[in-house]
């Protein structure tokens, strides 16, 4: 649309590659425009393909769009805590979504502990998710696969954006470097959050600091060196900080700590047409996740002790495509190396620095491969199968394993389609935490010769229906996925673990089952768009060492969630749009671990009693039935926003996005924590309105 | 006016997330608790008493229509009740045997466990005056699997013109050590003293596998003042009873580092009582006293 029209006479003696570039021309004056199915706007296998409009149009807290907010409205996908930008697909934990940037896995994707997530949706080009089933040339997790790709530069001319929120700053600018040959973009994202102490303790001389900061760094270079041959070259670093420094002028004493973690993903990628029909895609990437910790007290006797958490991975891969007359095959490798530093401890204390617990270093490889095929034989059914075959290397270990992925659409009618999946999928590496959030601390551990890879079988059964004259569409989904060898720490383990103890001296190994059901009705078509969709689902874990080998609840094991979207254009012309949006969330409490029952204790053998009937003089024995015994209240909040966007003569727009996350100020429990017998309910997000500016040129 | 709903916006954001009493509306209904610790140097007793609601901060009440049985093997004992809610005799456990106990309450309802006795601990303990150091060597018993626990107590003399003077221990001590064959779950690295770099709160939990030799010697350390009396306890105790031990202590660890729901999950305390709470199982003790009354007079 906005093109003029180009006719051409080919005359076709052998396999030719030719591009045209279409010229506009056409002006438009008064069009309506029809919105992309803001969701669910292309599913292929399984996949969910989210455009960046669906995105932006999302009600968010503190205004700023986000993908992985944007797939939590999705069934069969659940929030962590509230507002925090984890995602659990069918029962999994967050670890067990693969989250690539440009076919980069992004290991931690959180900032400010998860509120917001690390993608600028601004630099970005698409969203593809899959949960339904999992194709043979994905691998590596268990629950899903989120691949987001990054806009590559436009080839034509400049452009840009730059948006204002209450919490950071964006800019972003993209043109060519040579016109048609070579593009780039740049996308940069900072918080204010630290600028007005800053700036306070800087005027009032004061060397004292502490605050919080983040920010994000996106390129990324796209070079045509022929009609062949295409590379890429990408870039993303984020990082969060805190830090404190006080001071004591009177006794020369000064403490200063601080954590930050960052990541770090870095590929070059050359792409390459192949005569018959053959397409190679071979990429060298780095990604790097680190957490930092520091302590330092300097006075007359100094000691600083540094915590470092990595997990570093270095990776070549090839992908094909091969196009056929019903098919459509993909094969190809992967090699990665990982280095993983799990909570090393250093200390210095008199000039010298040691290391408390380099052991855990762990060096792995692994070794991939795959072949996938999409057969259409007719127009009624369609066959996706492939194999993907991993061997893992941790030490002197050895794992192979073979997933087997199938997929299968039957179009019953021109309006419905059934289809059934099944697949395999392992997980070289786990995630521990023993806290409800997704906190920066959590460690990415590797396999070892006594914790084995994590592996699922998932089965789904689905069908989905198009109502087109009508705009909308339905899909069911059933699901069956049990889950093999995930590991858990020991119970007892705090957040903050006062001794220099290894990562496997502290984990228990266990199984889990996740079934449910999932539902989905879509609005697509002009002024209204949106969708509802329910889930019902079971998540359970099982522990030989925990609950006397029985099952519990997971502790996102939610019965029931609902979302609902809804957006609605009250203007939508080429220079003007206006349009509401809305948001509702209703989920069954999450499951938490609360001891309801207290005994009477002893006094331990070889001790003397210092209190009275009580084991210790603090406590009597507490006893809950199982972990994740009680059920927090039902968690529900509504989110609106209102978007008006201008256009000016010359193309560039301006927008305004007014939102109000938690409408009705629902004040949902975060947390409960007991004080002096009585029990109290800590919640974390009230009301909060907010306004986005955003300039487009 | 603005500024008025600015201003009001601004408080009621601020003072809306935030932190409201909550009733919990829990389903319970008390259970009951066995406890009883089988010990070859004492005598037997067992105390039975009903659960709480958690937050509950008083009394047990105790349960006086109990039947209690304690099994040797063949020999079936009736405990008598004694006083409120306890049971006692003045038989003796002998180590090695096997014992069951059978709770027999209102309305069918039975609670049994199981114990067998370890043997005593076979350790030396030798105090060196000059760096208050305790040199502790401890020789495993490789006929069963044990489970060992080094306290550490001071007291004083009560005199009484009457009578010798008794040893009254009335503190339980924090053990500082720069040895790691204890157990990590309960060691805490701090530099109390030069020579020490851990310590451990209230009892340091030794497992056999620690004890690769047959036998181990480490050191300790208490304080770096005088006590009058100082006592080196070291405990062997059944699985249940070091179960028991750890699970309390990390759940007291737990409260008392004041952890937060949301950094931590809560532990459970371990039960052997089917059909109840409490403990259930039973230990030898190997005491060493150490008198330092002369040695602080001088």
């Amino acid at each position: 649309m906005g093109y003029k029209k180009m006719a051409i006479t080919l005359s076709l003696l052998s396999d030719t590659t030719i591009n045209w570039q279409l010229n506009a021309g056409i002006d438009l004056v008064e069009v309506e425009v029809i919105s992309g199915k803001p969701g669910n706007e292309k599913r292929q296998f399984g996949a969910n393909t989210i455009n960046m409009q669906s995105i932006q149009m999302v009600p968010s807290m503190l205004g700023t769009p986000d993908v992985i907010k944007t797939l939590q409205l999705f069934a069969g996908v659940k929030t962590g805590n509230e507002g925090t930008a984890g995602i659990q697909v069918r029962g999994g934990s967050h670890d067990q979504n693969l989250i690539l940037l440009d076919g980069i896995p992004v290991y931690n994707t959180n900032h400010i502990f998860g509120y917001l997530s690390a993608f600028q949706t601004k630099a970005l080009k698409d969203v593809k998710f899959f949960k339904r089933s999992i194709p043979a040339r994905y691998g590596g997790r268990l629950s899903s696969i989120v691949d987001i790709s990054m806009k590559e530069g436009n080839l034509k001319k400049s452009s840009g954006n730059f948006s204002v929120s209450p919490v950071s700053g964006s800019l972003m600018i993209e043109g060519p470097i040579k016109t048609d040959t070579a593009s780039f973009l740049l996308a940069s994202r900072r918080t204010w959050l630290d600028l007005p102490i800053r700036a306070y303790k800087t005027l009032a001389g004061d060397d004292e600091r502490f605050g919080y900061s983040f920010y994000d760094l996106n390129g990324k270079i796209n070079w045509i060196i022929n009609s062949q041959n295409r590379i890429y070259i990408s870039h993303y670093n984020g990082r969060d900080a805190h830090f404190t420094y006080l001071k004591n002028d009177n006794n020369n004493k000064s403490s200063r700590f601080s954590f930050n973690w960052e990541n770090y993903t870095s590929l070059l990628r050359w792409n390459c047409i192949l005569p018959n029909n053959l397409f190679v895609n071979t990429s060298v990437y780095h990604s790097l996740y680190r957490f930092g910790q520091i302590s330092e007290y300097t006075g007359q006797q100094s000691f600083k002790e540094i915590v470092h958490t990595s997990l570093e991975e270095f990776a070549i891969k090839g992908d094909f495509d091969l196009n056929l007359k019903n098919n459509r095959a993909k094969f190809g490798y992967q090699i990665s190396h990982f280095t993983f530093k799990p909570e090393l401890v250093y200390v210095k204390a008199n000039e010298n620095m040691f290391n408390k617990n380099s052991s855990a270093i762990a060096q792995n490889l692994t070794i991939s491969t795959y072949v996938e095929n999409n057969w259409e034989p007719n127009h009624k059914v369609n066959f996706n199968y492939g194999i993907r075959s991993h061997h893992y290397q941790a030490g002197s270990t050895n794992y192979w394993f073979i997933e087997p992925r199938a997929s299968f659409n039957f179009n019953a009618t021109s309006s419905s389609t059934i289809h059934a999946a099944i697949q395999q999928t392992t997980q070289p590496l786990h995630l521990l935490t023993n806290t409800a959030l997704n906190m920066p601390s959590d460690l990415w551990v590797p396999v070892t010769g006594n914790i084995r890879p994590a592996k699922a079988w998932q089965f789904n059964l689905g069908a989905d229906m198009v109502f087109q004259n009508k705009d909308y569409n339905m899909s069911l989904d059933l699901y069956y996925k049990p889950v093999k060898d995930i590991i858990q720490y020991k119970q007892g383990i705090s957040l903050i673990k006062s001794n220099y103890t290894n990562w496997y001296d502290l984990v228990d190994v266990g199984n889990g089952l996740n079934y449910g059901v999932e539902m989905t009705v879509e609005k697509t078509g002009h002024k209204l768009t949106g969708w509802v969709n329910y889930t019902l689902a079971w998540a359970w874990l099982k522990f030989d060492n925990i609950n006397n080998n029985q099952y519990f609840p997971f502790k996102y094991d939610r019965r029931h969630d609902i979302n609902i979207l809804i957006n609605y254009y009250l203007t939508n012309v080429t220079n003007k749009k206006c349009y509401f949006s809305l948001t509702f969330k209703y989920a069954s409490g999450n499951a938490v671990t609360l001891p309801i029952e207290v005994s009477e204790g002893i006094t331990a053998p070889g001790t003397v009693q210092p209190g009275r009937n009580s084991y210790y003089p603090y406590t009597n024995p507490e006893y809950y039935p199982h972990p994740n015994n009680y059920r927090m209240p039902a968690f529900h909040h509504l989110d609106i926003s209102y978007s008006t966007m201008r256009q000016t003569a010359k193309g560039n727009e301006f927008t305004w996005k007014f939102s109000v996350y938690n409408l009705y100020n629902r004040l949902n429990p975060y947390y409960f924590v007991a004080q002096n017998d009585k029990m109290f309910k800590i919640s974390m997000l009230p009301i909060i309105p907010s306004v986005v500016f955003n300039y487009r040129w | 006016m603005k500024h008025r709903f600015v201003l009001i916006l601004f408080v009621v954001i601020i003072t809306s997330g935030c932190q409201k009493e909550f009733d919990l509306k829990l389903d319970f209904s008390p259970g009951f608790t066995v406890n009883g610790i089988l010990d070859p140097d004492s005598t037997i007793k067992v105390k039975i008493s009903k659960t709480e609601k958690i937050g509950h901060p008083g009394e047990f009440q105790p349960v006086d229509i109990a039947v209690v049985e304690l099994i040797d093997e063949n020999q079936v004992f009736k405990l008598p009740k004694q006083m409120e809610g306890i049971y006692a005799d003045s038989l003796h456990v002998h180590a090695g045997k096997t014992y069951n106990l059978n709770v027999f309450l209102p309305n069918n309802k039975i609670l049994s466990a199981e114990t067998t006795i370890p043997s005593k601990p076979v350790a030396t303990v030798v105090h060196n005056p000059d760096v208050f150091i305790y040199t502790i060597t401890l020789t495993d018993n490789t006929n069963e699997k044990n489970y060992y626990w080094v306290y550490a107590q001071s007291g004083y003399f009560q005199s009484n013109f009457m009578k010798p003077a008794s040893k009254i221990f009335n503190e339980n001590n924090i053990i500082y050590t720069n040895s790691v064959i204890g157990d990590e779950f309960n060691r805490v690295r701090t530099k109390v003293f030069p020579d020490t770099d851990y310590s451990y709160s209230f009892g340091m939990r030794i497992p056999d596998e620690s004890i690769s030799d047959g036998s181990i010697t480490f050191d300790i350390k208490i304080s770096e003042g005088w006590n009058r009396l100082e006592r080196i306890s070291i405990v062997s105790a059944d699985k249940n009873l070091d179960n028991y031990l750890k699970t309390g202590l990390l759940q007291r660890d737990q409260k008392a580092g004041g952890d937060t729901p949301v950094f931590m999950i809560p532990i459970s305390m371990f039960t052997n009582i089917k059909n109840g709470k409490g403990i259930f199982g039973s230990c030898s003790i190997s005491v060493f006293d150490f008198e330092f009354y002369n040695e602080q007079s001088n």
